[in-house]
Parts: structure tokens; sequence; C-alpha cells
């Protein structure tokens, strides 16, 4: 029950809110935490078992710490704990989602074959996961008290509109909301259908579009070339965007219509500068959590400290500056990469973006004064535009490494580039094929002007989307209609198309 | 008070707007006013085809409908087939189109092509079938939605009864395509009961169900070849793999596929069409309709399809 598809939001949705509503505002939050549990059920079944482990585990040991730092005060036992808390909840994702991908690996180094049996992995892992350690830590850090119900723990790591796709929520982001019951109003439905209909815009008028091109652009032989492998890069990577950030805005508005406020998880990506900015603004809160409990936890550390002391004076700040953001980013790369799945390339492109982000740390001085040299302001346009188009450059080949089959199909593809016979004449047949016509790539054109042109708005006015509900009644219906109708006559759904699965959803 | 009021004349007003849009993007509609041949939809390539006068019907995804050419029968045997291969499609996705087929066509063959057992399916999309079901029988126009492209349909773009003439020849290569080991590729247990279930709707409609698998060197190997000739046998009906080597039917990959060896080109669905054709002449009793009310027509488009092929 993906979130774009009827079953979600003619049944599923509408049902939860009704109930919701109708209910008495302090059993408001079980109504949600019965619809979380049913929307896991009816997707993974009996294997919402391994969630209901981790809640145990997660709400156990963080009850323990809070318990042993008031009666006892020994940190050491603490610390212990939390230690085996995270342990738990990372070793049961680490079985159910990683261990055929490391028997393979070591079978393939011994020479073994060995026989495993393939695990069902059940829905969000990857972000209820992220959630359980991300919170057991803060309770650990005393930023948060342990919640003391589990029920109501049960429900912020099993919210259901973020378990397919997170975004990856922090406990105090969004504790009180969850369990607050705030009634319905007919604002927050206003807003929730805004942030909805955006998504459904994203996904049904581009990433569906598009999604036959790239299934048989990755899924046969890497046999095109030149600009067909550039135009199916960018493809991908918009692809990418519109699906993800599709999905996060149905999610943030199904949360809305209750009153509960999710973070956001991109802002306006490809307007970054630079890789580093692009990563707070691409999946925002998988970021902060990467920051939060891995890269900030590394850089203080004692060996960390130690080093930048003993280093600052024999080699210089900026290369004792490089060596430091080396040690705390490779793990954070090497996690965000091993995080997306069990996959070469997606640990490819985890050390993608480690190596270009130490790369960015340790070529900006040459830069800055390569802009003083050739008299160009920082802050220009000029020096602007060439740094948005590098890093649109480097956005759209670690998407390909991202999409690609395997880490040679990406080398043959990028060594396709250079060459001059184009193969547009095998594509142009493959797309008359999947019955796509040019008219369909001018309405992928269109839709994707009008997405960026939205961004560039609420770039400059984040609450825009939120600003038309208090619109005249007239422009608001003339939105709401001309979405509706456009949504529902060139939108890419039905017999002639296939809907993109959640790319994410498999995280 | 004033606001559910104004809630309540929102969605009449759009439920108005989405109603007279299905008028306007019908099928029946259209065809009066503008000239639609290419169609991806079920209904829309049904409403061009006359009652009850289709024998064979070809069933699938892609490789169904890259693979038969049923103009190639009408002129070498009379038989009104019509390939309603569907892109992507899967197995729910046919037994969907099939039902819709039935309430205007009632076919003596239904060839189905292999290649969707293995797509990946469930209940959840059976589930939001029903719901779309529903959603298209209020507002038709969320099932004719993609009759927007009708007008920049060219007629010569060369859809034949379903089947797309593609003269791209792209080699492809597999070493490891159809050598005989001991595996076997299962199919899903949903799966098989859905192709149970068409089966017994081809059975109460009168219909034959012969499952064939396209030669295609991506999607076919022999664990799948076992899988599918166990499958036949379990539910007692026939069963053709163009992948095997024979005599009498010389697939060449480096010559008869348009994608690397994924889908035939016309080159190659020529050769499989004749194949499957000869086989169902050899083995079923089907009218030869050359002689009938639909001739001319079919002779009309046949002769485009024959300008087509020397094209």
């Amino acid at each position: 029950m993906a979130y774009n598809t009827n079953v979600y939001l003619v049944i599923f949705l509408p049902i939860v809110i009704v109930i919701y509503q109708l209910c008495p505002k302090r059993y408001r939050w079980i109504t949600l935490l019965i619809s979380s549990v049913t929307f896991f059920v009816l997707i993974s079944k009996w294997l919402i078992l391994w969630a209901l482990l981790t809640v145990a585990v997660t709400y156990t040991s963080a009850r323990i710490i809070e318990y042993v730092r008031n009666t006892t005060n020994k940190y050491s036992i603490c610390k212990c704990i939390m230690l085996i808390g995270i342990l738990i909840d990372v070793a049961i994702l680490a079985v159910l989602k990683y261990s055929n991908f490391a028997f393979g690996i070591i079978g393939k180094i011994s020479g073994n074959d060995f026989d495993i049996v393939s695990l069902a992995v059940p829905i969000g892992i990857s972000f209820y996961t992220l959630q359980a350690t991300g919170y057991v830590l803060d309770v650990y850090w005393e930023k948060i008290p342990a919640e003391h119900n589990i029920m109501k723990l049960s429900l912020f790591l099993l919210f259901f509109p973020t378990l397919m796709e997170g975004p990856i929520c922090r406990f105090p982001d969004v504790a009180n909301s969850l369990y607050e019951g705030n009634p319905i109003t007919s604002k927050s439905l206003n807003l929730g259908a805004i942030r909805i209909g955006f998504g459904l815009f994203k996904r049904m008028m581009i990433a569906d579009r598009f999604n036959a091109v790239l299934d048989y652009f990755y899924g046969t032989d890497p046999n095109y070339k030149g600009i067909i492998v550039i135009a199916c890069a960018i493809i991908t990577t918009l692809q990418l965007y519109m699906e993800f950030s599709g999905t996060i805005d149905i999610v943030i508005g199904s949360a809305l219509i209750f009153n509960i406020r999710l973070p956001e998880n991109f802002r306006q990506p490809f307007m970054a500068k630079s890789a580093a900015e692009f990563w707070r603004r691409w999946h925002i809160t998988l970021g902060v959590w990467l920051k939060t409990y891995v890269f900030y936890p590394v850089t203080t550390s004692r060996l960390v400290k130690t080093w930048n002391r003993f280093a600052k004076k024999r080699i210089g700040r900026h290369f004792t500056k490089i060596v430091t953001s080396a040690i705390a980013l490779f793990p954070v790369w090497l996690i965000n990469g091993l995080w997306h799945g069990p996959k070469i390339t997606y640990i490819a492109y985890g050390m993608y973006y480690f190596v270009i982000l130490v790369l960015e740390i340790a070529f900006e001085p040459v830069g800055k004064s390569f802009w003083k040299k050739v008299r160009l302001k920082e802050d220009g346009f000029v020096v602007s535009a060439v740094r948005l188009v590098r890093t649109w450059i480097i956005i759209v080949l670690g998407e390909m490494l991202f999409r690609a089959e395997s880490i040679s199909q990406f080398i043959k593809l990028c060594a396709n580039i250079f060459t001059t016979d184009f193969g547009v004449d095998v594509m142009g047949a493959k797309l008359v094929d999947m019955g796509l016509i040019v008219q369909d790539f001018i309405v992928g054109a269109i839709s994707i002007v009008i997405v960026f042109a939205l961004d560039v708005i609420i770039e400059k006015r984040p609450d825009f989307l939120e600003s038309i509900p208090s619109l005249p009644r007239a422009a608001r219906w003339a939105i709401y209609y001309f979405v509706i109708i456009v949504i529902v006559i060139f939108g890419a759904y039905g017999d002639a198309y296939r809907s993109v699965e959640l790319i994410y959803a498999n995280f | 008070m004033k606001k559910v009021l104004s809630g309540v004349l929102f969605f009449v007003i759009l439920i108005v707007i989405l109603i007279a849009l299905g008028f306007v993007f019908s099928p029946k509609y259209l065809s009066k006013n503008i000239n639609i041949d290419k169609e991806s939809d079920v209904d829309t390539r049904l409403a061009k085809e006359a009652d009850y006068t289709l024998d064979i019907i070809v069933l699938g995804d892609s490789l169904s409908y890259s693979s038969i050419s049923p103009l190639e029968w009408w002129r070498d045997y009379g038989y009104a087939c019509y390939n309603f291969g569907l892109v992507g499609g899967k197995l729910t996705d046919v037994k969907k189109a099939y039902s819709t087929i039935l309430t205007s066509q009632k076919p003596k063959l239904i060839l189905l092509e292999t290649h969707v057992l293995y797509r990946d399916d469930s209940r959840d999309n059976e589930a939001n079938n029903i719901i779309t079901k529903a959603i298209n029988s209020i507002f038709p126009v969320t099932k004719y939605h993609e009759n927007w492209k009708a007008p920049f349909m060219d007629r010569r773009s060369g859809f034949f009864k379903g089947f797309t003439i593609s003269h791209t020849i792209a080699p492809g290569e597999n070493r490891d395509y159809m050598i005989p080991d001991d595996e076997e590729d299962k199919i899903v247990s949903y799966n098989i009961e859905t192709i149970q279930e068409i089966n017994e709707l081809c059975i109460q409609n009168g219909g034959e169900l012969l499952l064939y698998s396209a030669p295609s060197m991506k999607n076919y190997n022999f664990a799948r070849h076992k899988a599918l000739c166990n499958l036949a046998a379990d539910m007692n009906v026939e069963y053709v793999d163009l992948n095997l080597p024979g005599d009498d039917l010389k697939i060449d990959f480096t010559t008869d596929t348009r994608d690397g060896g994924d889908h035939l080109n016309v080159y190659g669905a020529i050769k499989a069409t004749g194949y499957i054709g000869k086989y169902i002449h050899d083995n079923y009793s089907l009218p030869d309709k050359r002689s009938s009310d639909i001739a001319a027509q079919w002779n009309e488009i046949l002769e485009e399809y024959t300008r087509k092929l020397a094209e």
C-alpha cells in the first residue's frame, strides 16, 4: 500500500481521518497507533513482530538508562546499556537486511558458495531503526526523558505516514504533536491536501512518466552512448527527486491533516552550490541524523581531539582540517551508503560523496584564490553559476551510480558518454514502443519547470504553500481545480504507464 | 455551516467537471471527431473492433506485442487476431484486460505470453485494481485520460492490430541463454493463482488458453522453461517455448532483436508469428474469415501493413 496508490489515498487515509476525528481527544493517538499497526500488517504481515522487538528493546534500554542514572548515577552502566540496546536494534537490521549480502561477499572471497536462506524484511526497517537508535542516544545524552508509555513509543517509531520513506524523525521534534490529539480542522485539511496534491503532481506528472524509459535504460545492457546517456542520467536525477520529494510531500501532507508537523526532507536541492550544501538540502533528516549521531561524536572524540592538537603544530591548520574531516566523514558516508541497502553501488555512492566532500574541503582555499586572481566576486553571478553547474554534474553522476545495476554498468555508461555513436535510433524506437511520444516529454518538461518555479518561490517564501488556503476563494479554487484536472488528464497512470515503486521504501 | 456548504459546492463542481471530461475523452466521442489509431488502453483498442469478431487474442506484456503480428495470420490463415499486450503489464493487469475484452469479444484461443508470470505482483495490486475500476466507472476520464494524445498520433505510425513494426537491429549476447541445468525458477504462488483464474475464465467463456514464451535472451533461461513446463502440465494447458532451438524456428539474435536480445524486432516477430501460426493451424480449428464481413476492413489494414513492412 504505497502512499500514491488508490488504496491509501481513497480508502485507508479517509477512514483514519474519520475515525480519528470521531474519537475523543485523549484517545486519538491510539487511533493513529492502531492505524499504523494496521498499515504495517497490511504490507509486511507477521514481520511486524520484528518491529515490535525493536520497540521493546528501545523502550527497555531507554527506561533502564533513565532508572540507573536516577538511582545510581553510574554512567558506565548507562553507557553499557545504551550500547547493548543499539547493538540489538542494529543487529536485527543487519541480520534481516545485510546477512545475504555479507555471506555473498564472504563466499566470493573464500570461494565457497553458502546456501543462504533469503530473509523477508519488514517495511521501513532502516527508517525506524535509525529513529530507535537516535532515541536511545538522546535519552543517554539526557537530551530527552525516556518515554514511559511503550504504546506511545511504538507510535513514534511506526507512525504510518513515515514508515515507508521517512522523514527520519527525532523524538522531541514530533512527540508532542503525535500524542496531543488535536482535531482536524478545515485549515489542516486544506494544508494537508495541498501538500498531497503537490506530491502527486511531482510523482504522476514527472516521476511515473519517465519510469519506463529508465527501467529500460538500466534494465538492458548499457549499449547507449553519448547524448542518450547524458539525457537518461539527468532524467534519473529528476525522477529520483520527484519520486522521493513527491512521496515526502504526500507523507507530510498526510500528517498535516492530523495537525502533526513532520520535519522537511528537501529544501530545493538543485539550488546548492556545492556537494556539501546539496546534502544539507537533500534527504535532510538522514543528513541531520548522521551529523548528530555519527559526525559529532567522532569529531568530539578523544582520539580526534588529540590528533587535532598534535597535527596543527606539525602539518598546519588546513591539512589538519582535511584529515580531521576525512576521519569524521568516512564513517558518515560509509553508513550512508550501507543504509541505502546491501548493494555495492550504494556503498560506492557513499564513498563517491566522501571523496567529493573531502576534495571540496581540500581545494576550498585554491578556489578562493583563483576567483580572487581572475577578479570575480565569490557571491557574484558567474561564480555562482559555475558552482551551480559543477554541483549539478556531481549530483547527476552520483544519481547515475546510485541507480546503476552494477559498478561495471556505471563505468561503461560513463565511458559511453564520450563516444559518438549515440544509439538514438534504438532509444527512439524503444520510446515509441513504450507509448511515449514527443508530447509526453513536453508535458514532463513543462511539469518540471512548474516544480522548479515553485521551488524558487518556496526558497524565497518557505511558507508559500501554506499561504494558499488564505487566498480569496476564487483564486484558491482555481488552483485546486487546475492541479486536479491537470493530474487527471495528463498524469502518467493507467494501463499505459507503470508507476515507479517507492524507491526509498526498499531502503 | 458556511464552510461545509462551501466544501460541498467545491466537490459538486469538481464532479461535474470530471464527468464532462469523461464524455469528451471517451473513445466513442473521440473516434467520431479525431482519428485515433495508436492506443495503449484496452477499451480504446476494443472500440475499433467490430463486436464478437476476434477469434484469437494475445495477452501479456511488451514481449507479447513485440513477438506476434496478427496481420501475418490474417494473410496466411484468415485468423482474426488482436494483440492486447500491455506496456509493462502484470498478471493482474492481464486478467483485468481479458475481463474487459470479454465484454465485446468471445475469443476461442487466448495466447498468453509467459513473462508476466515472472513480474512481481501482489494482493495489494488487486485491491488497488478494484478501487481503480470503481473510480473509472464513476469518472471515465480516469480511464480514457490518455486519449489527450490522440490528436498527435500519426495513423501511419505503424500500429497494426496491436503490433508495432520496428526495423531496428541491436544485436544481443548472453552466453548462458537456455543452457540446460537442474534449477527451476519458481513462479510466485500469487501469480499461479491468477493464471489459474484466467484459465477458468477462458473455459467459462468457451476459450482455450495457450501459453507461449517469446524468444528473449534477457528474460528466459532453462530454469524458467522448466518451471513453465511444469505449470502448463499442472494446469493441463498447452505450452510453446520459442526459446528452445528448433528446426523450424531460427531466431538469430544478431539480426532479430531491436534492443540487445530483450525484444524481437519485426524480422524476429515474423519468424515467431509464423512458427506459432503453423502450430495453431495444425492443432486448433479456427475459422478463416477472409471472405466474411470484416474482410474488407482487415484487408485494407493488411495492405497498409505490407507497405510499411517494405519501407
